[in-house]
């Protein structure tokens, strides 16, 4: 699957006499992408950075205003919802919160069923098995199926989001933070189901997330995004060791480290300021208000930089990539 | 508590400089399903300018305790026993009002989300000069230049021209450093901290967190910070405290507890966080199971049907352990673990 140049863009503001003016969010701002088969790439970045947007724009949920969709050789952005239909059964998606998604009348059971329903997928009894079969893949026992969503806990629950998300059998899975509402140990949990999946099912993880040590622990390459668009893409190892972009080097200084040992040996980066809008007047590079490398110098004000491979597979948006050097040697 | 330990914890007191002290404190919440018990006769201490952090999973009676201390439980749950001494003061025993005099003076909260703590209908100026006006004998204009003041410390931009913003057209961050302003407006001895920058995104949290630092350490306020972050615990406590269902079942400073666990569930808790400094990628250890049921305990440890060490050994199921001091020499480290002073050997 790849992505080219998608860009999604709200308008913001009511209509009538005092709206005259109506200003334009651009929540995807030209995001190129490509995510092979069996590999995981996670997305991370700041709340507003676009990248629940993007997940949508991905799965057509929400339709980009410009730039194109491609899977399996497919633009999906030309295609009627009618003709989507087929396909999104090759995509599926794990939403964040395990107590809305789920329908809280329906024994889980029933609710793994759906999808099956939906695409019309065997008759009653064939469904009913390959259901069961997905919840015992996800550690739901047998005896546990005619029970409805409430009577599990969160880690559980989310198990029967993943179980309904795999049981169309897709290719690319779409995981929207699926477990940053759960405790750390229900997180390990449902992180090592996710990693037996993707080798059992050869599954693709298109991976939202924006706790970075998880990023660094499952993805195979993350992309950071920053306003609307990619700042900078490589493998992690790249992006945890070698970060290019001074924001990547920011948000990675930003994070606690559970060593008090390592606290002397940090630098953290605190950025001045925060996210702002991303309207259409900006000239020069959207992180430069600040960057702390970039903020008063001419280029970064006017010229947007573009997104370079600048080492093997390490692609920056940045006009003075590496200059901002990571916290010294260890711990990223 | 043990005799022996107790007698060296009460050795250590004497000379200490306590801010809050909390004994057999004990709180149920009266469900359906039964009685849940929240906290289990809890003692803890809290020095002049220390920052604890209570750390432990959903359920496990940290945010309970937290507004057991200050008295902010409300039905159907119910503080059943305990003292509390705040500057040495038992304050368990006050009525609302009097608590009230005490809230936001000598100790004050700060929440995870800061927008159901502060009133959408009025600025943030007026907000701030009411908790000022509350505890002190002051003029409007000049609480409204305290205010001032107050916001310029938590560096909101514009503080002056901001003071008549209402909640609503702050950010998530500069909400929480309202709240930070507002605890910290009267000087208080002790804010408890309750997932303060859960909400936030982590350059936030950064931010946020060094300004929470530098301002407790000038004015050597303690802080009890409640989180599930190990990484903020680790970089901004001096203390821990582990929690496992309604119960301390480690004690020990940052830099032990980091080290070495006496506890099994301390060292489960830590080992299944990946760490963002290692490069691994096998599966990651988990805790197996979930944590009890408060309302239906075990006779034994509470830990021991997830524990790695003492499932299935008799004295676990059996017997509830009691603290064990398992180090002492001036950092000392209690753990509630039959198995503590062999593990920590």
């Amino acid at each position: 699957m790849w992505l080219d140049r998608v860009e999604k863009t709200f308008e913001l503001g009511g209509r009538g006499l005092l709206h005259r003016q109506r200003q334009t969010l651009r929540a995807v701002d030209g995001v190129s992408l490509d995510v092979r088969r069996g590999e995981t790439v996670g997305l991370v970045g700041e709340s507003g950075c676009g990248k629940s947007t993007l997940a949508r724009c991905v799965l057509q949920l929400t339709r980009p205003t410009a730039g194109r969709v491609v899977f399996d050789g497919i633009d999906l952005t030309t295609l009627s919802n009618a003709a989507l239909r087929p396909l999104r059964r090759r995509m599926q998606i794990v939403f964040q919160d395990p107590y809305a998604s789920l329908d809280p009348r329906m024994t889980v059971l029933s609710i793994v069923e759906e999808p099956l329903v939906i695409h019309g997928m065997g008759d009653r009894r064939q469904r009913a098995q390959t259901a069961a079969k997905f919840l015992e893949l996800v550690g739901i026992p047998k005896v546990q199926m005619s029970r409805k969503p409430h009577e599990f806990s969160g880690g559980q629950r989310q198990r029967i989001g993943v179980a309904r998300a795999l049981v169309l059998q897709p290719e690319l899975v779409i995981l929207d933070e699926p477990i940053s509402a759960l405790d750390v140990s229900i997180q390990a949990q449902v992180l090592n189901l996710l990693r037996d999946l993707r080798t059992e099912l050869s599954l693709t993880y298109l991976f939202i997330v924006h706790d970075l040590a998880i990023a660094e622990y499952f993805c195979d390459r993350v992309a950071v995004l920053y306003l609307g668009a990619v700042v900078e893409l490589a493998d992690r190892e790249a992006i945890f060791r070698r970060p290019l972009h001074p924001y990547t080097v920011s948000l990675l200084s930003a994070v606690p480290i559970p060593d008090p040992a390592s606290k002397p040996r940090r630098k953290r980066i605190v950025l001045p300021g925060e996210v702002s809008s991303n309207g259409t007047t900006r000239t020069g590079c959207r992180f430069r208000p600040r960057c702390p490398v970039g903020r008063d110098r001419e280029l970064c004000a006017a010229e947007e930089p573009k997104l370079i491979e600048h080492a093997p597979g390490q692609w920056a948006a940045c006009h003075f990539p590496g200059e901002l050097a990571p916290a010294s040697q260890a711990p990223w | 508590m043990s005799g022996a330990t107790a007698r060296v914890v009460s050795a250590r007191e004497s000379a200490r400089d306590l801010v809050l002290e909390v004994e057999e404190l004990e709180t149920d919440f009266y469900t359906q399903e039964g009685v849940v018990h929240a906290v289990r006769r809890v003692s803890l201490e809290v020095e002049r300018g220390q920052r604890v952090g209570i750390v432990g999973e959903s359920g496990s009676g940290k945010s309970a305790l937290a507004l057991s201390i200050v008295g902010l439980i409300e039905p159907p749950g119910r503080i059943v026993g305990g003292t509390v001494r705040l500057n040495g003061r038992d304050i368990s025993r006050y009525s609302d009002r009097q608590l009230q005099r005490i809230r936001g003076r000598e100790v004050s909260l700060i929440f995870q989300d800061p927008m159901t703590a502060l009133d959408p209908v009025k600025t943030i100026g007026d907000q701030i000069v009411e908790v000022i006006r509350q505890h002190r004998p002051m003029r409007r204009a000049a609480a409204r230049r305290e205010a001032v003041r107050l916001l310029q410390d938590v560096e909101v931009p514009y503080a002056e021209r901001r003071l008549d913003n209402y909640p609503h057209q702050y950010s998530g961050g500069m909400r929480q450093r309202v709240m930070i302003a507002i605890a910290l407006a009267n000087t208080p001895d002790l804010i408890i901290a309750d997932e303060p920058t859960t909400a936030l995104d982590v350059t936030t949290q950064a931010q946020v967190l060094d300004l929470l630092e530098r301002l407790v350490t000038e004015r050597s306020t303690a802080v009890l910070l409640i989180t599930h972050n190990l990484g903020i615990v680790a970089e901004f406590c001096n203390r821990v405290f582990v929690m496992y269902a309604g119960r301390v079942v480690e004690r020990a400073s940052v830099e032990r507890l980091f080290a070495v666990q006496a506890h099994p569930y301390s060292e489960a808790l830590l080992r299944c966080v990946p760490r963002p400094d290692q490069l691994e990628r096998g599966p990651l250890p988990t805790i197996p199971g979930a944590p009890p049921n408060l309302a239906h305990l075990p006779p034994g440890c509470p830990f021991e049907p997830r524990c790695p060490v003492g499932h299935g050994v008799e004295l676990c199921v059996t017997t509830v352990p009691p603290p064990v001091l398992v180090a002492n020499s001036g950092d000392p480290v209690l753990a509630e673990c039959h198995f503590a002073g062999e593990r920590y050997r």
